[in-house]
């Protein structure tokens, strides 16, 4: 078996292990698989209730990783979610400090509802998702591997939430819309609520998969026309400077990072082993930007004023690039 | 993966499609040229629009042709087309180390394989290409409507049409300055002078040159042809010289040879010389009869079987030597015979070309009647008491050029008498007249000179047109050309093909009327059709079109009887009228004259212009001029004043 078909075995084995728990939500399902595989973190944003947690929980279980919930809240601290130092007296009474892990020390952390936190906690856990790794009182301690940090936040209740950083965000790889689901999904939650049909979720891959995936999805090539559109993408976002496009120079605040484009490439790469190709496309790159440029694109006052919302401008972009890559031979 | 069939494909359709870009900026360009065609700011005809069109399609073709097409062009194109999400792209730049190497390339082959090059790379009619025939029909459209007379105004029209008349007959009279004389290469003036010439003559074949512009022009290349005829004529008269020094030196030697001189004494003689022939001849015949007969009796006495061995063996060596008086007798009359054939043959084509040199020497005595019949005409009206000193002094000086241009011809005369003179004496001259006259060409020729000279004679007989100084200069100069002409046709005539060509153009010349015009080499028709408008006083000439600063514009007959009930004017008489009957028509040729009579004086004539046109409208006003000739006096003024 090749890799590729590998890849895609394992993705569909994992998906089909969630799907037995989350009834609908099939883009959302594949894109944070698709994060999964390319060992990004992933920020959920959607209404209380549409399965976000059980989604991450399931796939946690669904790949033998270990599973933790940190649920944010104003007066939460840093200490609550990386651990604490703690004074421990042994048998000969003398105390010494010990590292007491915390809840981020899993391989799959569920951060719900993260910008209830307050910024401090924020940066605690954002650090963590940067360095994969953890510095107490000087010592620096390792968070295991893989290390996937799967955040909510609720885009309703804007009182009492701190929203994230621009540089916070962009740590996340992708940033997912969750929808509510339709008639025929909303259905099949209601008859599925209390019964045990759909089974408990078995754990089809491991650790090591997960790594093998991000490696083969790694591999995937990227020509260097569909590189160049890709980029023209992330420069598109910009509000100023080379490959800005008209809307973002109006409406954005500021653009996609490189981070950015490393997402959107990584992102795109998964998509193409999906769809069965083993190379990058242009229209994977196109389906890529939404999740991976989305929160990493600021609007201004006059977007807000104009209603105009990041996906709107997104689709713009993307437009225009299209609309600049005319065909070499025009005949 | 062969790429070379899409290559080929996108070639065909983008030399295609460059072409038809090509056609469009042609029929774009075309259209501009049209339109200031129309606008009368450039001169061109339709080959310079066909020429824009053809050189914007061939550019195009060539520019679709050479279009530099890439690999990676090409393989990003085809993915776009076939949609294969840059499997071909990327397969053609993934490193073969790559992990997904070989997969890509089986993907990407797999994906390829079917394709086909016609239907990814089609031809499809645009939008642009079903434009291309708008600005070529525009194009035509203008350049018809510039060339059609409906935006124009009557007097336009009149004036267009006049003007391509008269291009025509500029581009006949600028024909034989464009082309070289025999041998030699236009110079550097004569080329631009034809160069000139042909230029006006498109522009005024267009009407894309107002008249006036145009009669400038004209009076001004008039001059300078003019000019090159002079040199050219005394450049001809030079070889003309040479020419006949060398006949003359070669008819002497010819003469001094006791073979082919045959003086007319010898000729007389040359019937008794004849006759002596015929009496040797019979003579000889007798000898003959005499001699078989003795051969014959010797014959027979051998066969007698009683004669001595001696004997037989001496009638032997008498028959012998009688065989060979015979055979020496018959070779005689051989030769007598030959001879005397040959001088009855030459007799006759004396003969004959003595006939035809005595009449030509007729034609000449004829021309010279009439001339001499116009001397006395104009001597007739001279004794007329009622003449103005003007008139007077005209006809006074028309009798003196009548009189040199008769002395002139009785001169000519002489020397066409001497040459025919030399002509009977000289056997080689004498066998070229006969081949020329013997020539069907020549036949025709002659009637067409019968021809001209009733018209002479006809037109002696109605009213005799005054004969101006330019007229008798013409004449003279006629009866010049036709001495060069006779004097340069013993050189011609040595070569049959010369003679043919010869008579061919002489032939052409009397048809157009302007004998020694090209073919000979004297290329006289330009500066006598544009400076001598009295060449209608030639017999068989007409009317010139143009003089040096006039143009015909009517021509005409009026009732005499008509003329003086117009006129309502109470102006003094200033000039003594001459006395003329009442009855009948008599023609008319009216001229009108361009603004470039005022190079005359230092006065330009837009000073005086108002004070005369003032006068004019005065005298219209008070009926002074006659109805019908008042839009012809407004004409004149009109075009004075620069209006069309």
């Amino acid at each position: 078996m090749s890799e590729a078909q590998w890849f895609k075995q394992t993705f569909d084995a994992v998906r089909g292990e969630v799907r037995k728990l989350i009834v609908g939500q099939d883009a959302i399902v594949e894109d944070t698989l698709v994060a999964m595989a390319a060992q990004g973190h992933t920020l959920l944003e959607g209404m209380p209730g549409l399965g976000k947690t059980l989604l991450v929980r399931t796939l946690a279980n669904a790949l033998s990783l270990s599973f933790s919930r940190i649920q944010f809240t104003p007066d939460m601290m840093p200490a609550d979610v990386t651990g604490t130092n703690i004074l421990v007296e042994d048998e000969h009474g003398h105390r010494s400090f010990s590292f007491k892990r915390g809840p981020i020390f899993g391989h799959v952390i569920l951060a719900d509802e993260i910008n209830r936190a307050t910024p401090k906690t924020q940066a605690a856990l954002l650090e963590a998702m940067q360095e994969r790794a953890v510095t107490m009182g000087g010592v620096r301690h390792e968070l295991p591997q893989p290390f996937l940090v799967m955040a909510t936040q609720n885009p309703i209740e804007q009182e009492g939430t701190y929203p994230l950083p621009e540089a916070q965000l962009d740590r996340f790889m992708v940033k997912l819309l969750v929808e509510s689901p339709n008639r025929t999904d909303l259905a099949a939650i209601v008859r599925s609520t209390g019964s045990d049909s759909g089974g408990t979720p078995q754990a089809v891959a491991t650790e090591a998969d997960l790594d093998k995936l991000r490696q083969i999805a790694r591999s995937v090539p990227v020509a260097d026309n569909v590189l160049d559109f890709g980029l023209s993408l992330v420069m598109g976002t910009r509000p100023s400077g080379e490959g800005s496009s008209a809307i973002a120079q109006r409406y954005a605040r500021y653009g996609a990072s490189p981070r950015g484009a490393q997402s959107l490439v990584a992102v795109a790469q998964a998509y193409a082993l999906l769809a069965g190709r083993f190379n990058v496309s242009k229209n994977d790159l196109i389906r890529a930007a939404k999740p991976t440029l989305r929160h990493r694109v600021g609007l201004n006052y006059e977007a807000e004023a104009d209603g105009l919302t990041v996906d709107t401008l997104l689709d713009q972009v993307i437009a225009d690039v299209q609309s600049t890559d005319r065909d070499p031979i025009q005949v | 993966m062969n790429t070379a069939p899409f290559r080929s494909r996108i070639k065909l359709v983008s030399t295609l499609r460059s072409g038809i870009a090509g056609l469009l900026v042609g029929g774009v360009l075309a259209t501009v040229l049209a339109g200031l065609m129309l606008a009368k700011l450039i001169a061109a005809d339709a080959k310079w629009l066909v020429l824009s069109l053809g050189s914007g399609l061939v550019l195009g073709l060539v520019r679709g042709a050479f279009l530099r097409v890439g690999e990676s062009d090409i393989l990003r194109s085809i993915d776009r087309r076939a949609e294969l999400e840059d499997r071909l792209t990327t397969s053609a730049e993934v490193s073969q180390t790559a992990v997904f190497a070989q997969p890509l390339t089986q993907d990407a082959q797999a994906h390829f394989g079917g394709l086909k090059p016609k239907a990814l790379f089609p031809w499809r009619w645009s939008r642009r290409d079903l434009l291309v025939p708008v600005p070529a029909l525009l194009a035509a459209g203008l350049y018809f409507f510039a060339s059609m007379p409906v935006h124009l105004t009557a007097e336009q029209k009149q004036e267009q049409v006049a003007m391509k008349r008269a291009a025509v007959e500029v581009e006949r009279l600028a024909k034989p300055l464009t082309q070289p004389e025999s041998g030699s290469e236009l110079t550097a003036k004569e080329q631009q002078l034809a160069k000139e010439l042909n230029k006006l003559q498109q522009d005024m074949k267009t009407a894309s040159i107002e008249k006036q512009p145009a009669l400038q022009k004209l009076n001004e290349l008039g001059r300078d042809s003019e000019v090159v005829a002079q040199d050219r004529n005394s450049q001809s008269l030079k070889s003309l010289e040479n020419a006949q020094a060398a006949l003359a030196k070669t008819a002497l030697g010819e003469l001094s040879k006791p073979d082919s001189m045959m003086s007319a004494t010898e000729l007389k003689n040359l019937h008794a010389r004849q006759e002596k022939m015929a009496a040797e001849r019979d003579n000889l015949r007798t000898e003959e009869e005499n001699l078989k007969a003795k051969l014959s009796d010797l014959k027979k006495r051998l066969e007698n079987n009683r004669l001595s061995r001696e004997e037989r063996e001496k009638l032997s060596q008498e028959a012998e030597k009688l065989e060979q008086q015979l055979n020496a007798n018959q070779e005689n009359q051989r030769q007598l015979q030959a001879e005397y054939d040959a001088q009855s043959q030459s007799a006759a084509e004396m003969q004959q070309a003595k006939e035809l040199l005595e009449g030509q020497e007729q034609t000449l005595r004829n021309q010279k009647s009439a001339l001499q019949k116009q001397l006395s005409e104009v001597e007739q009206k001279l004794k007329n008491s009622n003449l103005s000193p003007e008139q007077r002094k005209a006809l006074e000086d028309a009798q003196k050029k009548l009189q040199e241009a008769l002395k002139g011809l009785e001169k000519e005369l002489a020397e066409v008498q001497k040459a025919m003179q030399d002509l009977m004496d000289n056997e080689k001259i004498r066998e070229m007249m006969e081949k020329l006259n013997s020539h069907p060409d020549m036949q025709k020729l002659r009637e067409m000179m019968a021809e001209m000279q009733q018209n002479a004679e006809a037109q002696e007989a109605g009213e005799t047109p005054t004969l101006t100084k330019e007229d008798l200069e013409e004449m003279k100069k006629k009866i010049a050309q036709m001495k060069e002409q006779l004097e340069k046709l013993a050189k011609q005539l040595e070569d049959p093909k010369a003679l043919e060509e010869f008579i061919k153009a002489l032939e052409e010349a009397i048809k157009n009327q302007e004998l020694g015009s090209c073919a000979s080499g004297l290329c006289m028709g330009l500066p006598n059709l544009l400076n001598l408008p009295g060449l209608a006083g030639i017999p068989g000439m007409p009317s010139g079109m143009y003089g040096e600063d006039k143009m015909l514009t009517d021509t005409g007959t009026v009732k005499k009887s008509d003329r003086n009930k117009d006129i309502k004017a109470n102006a003094a008489t200033t000039a003594v009228k001459g006395r003329r009957s009442e009855q009948g028509a008599e023609s008319y040729i009216e001229v009108r004259g361009p603004t470039s009579v005022g190079n005359r004086t230092s006065v330009p004539y837009s000073k005086v212009l108002p004070s005369y046109r003032q006068r004019a409208e005065q005298a219209m006003k008070n009926q002074k001029i006659p109805k019908q000739h008042e839009k012809r006096v407004k004409a004149y003024f009109d075009s004075l004043a620069g209006k069309k």
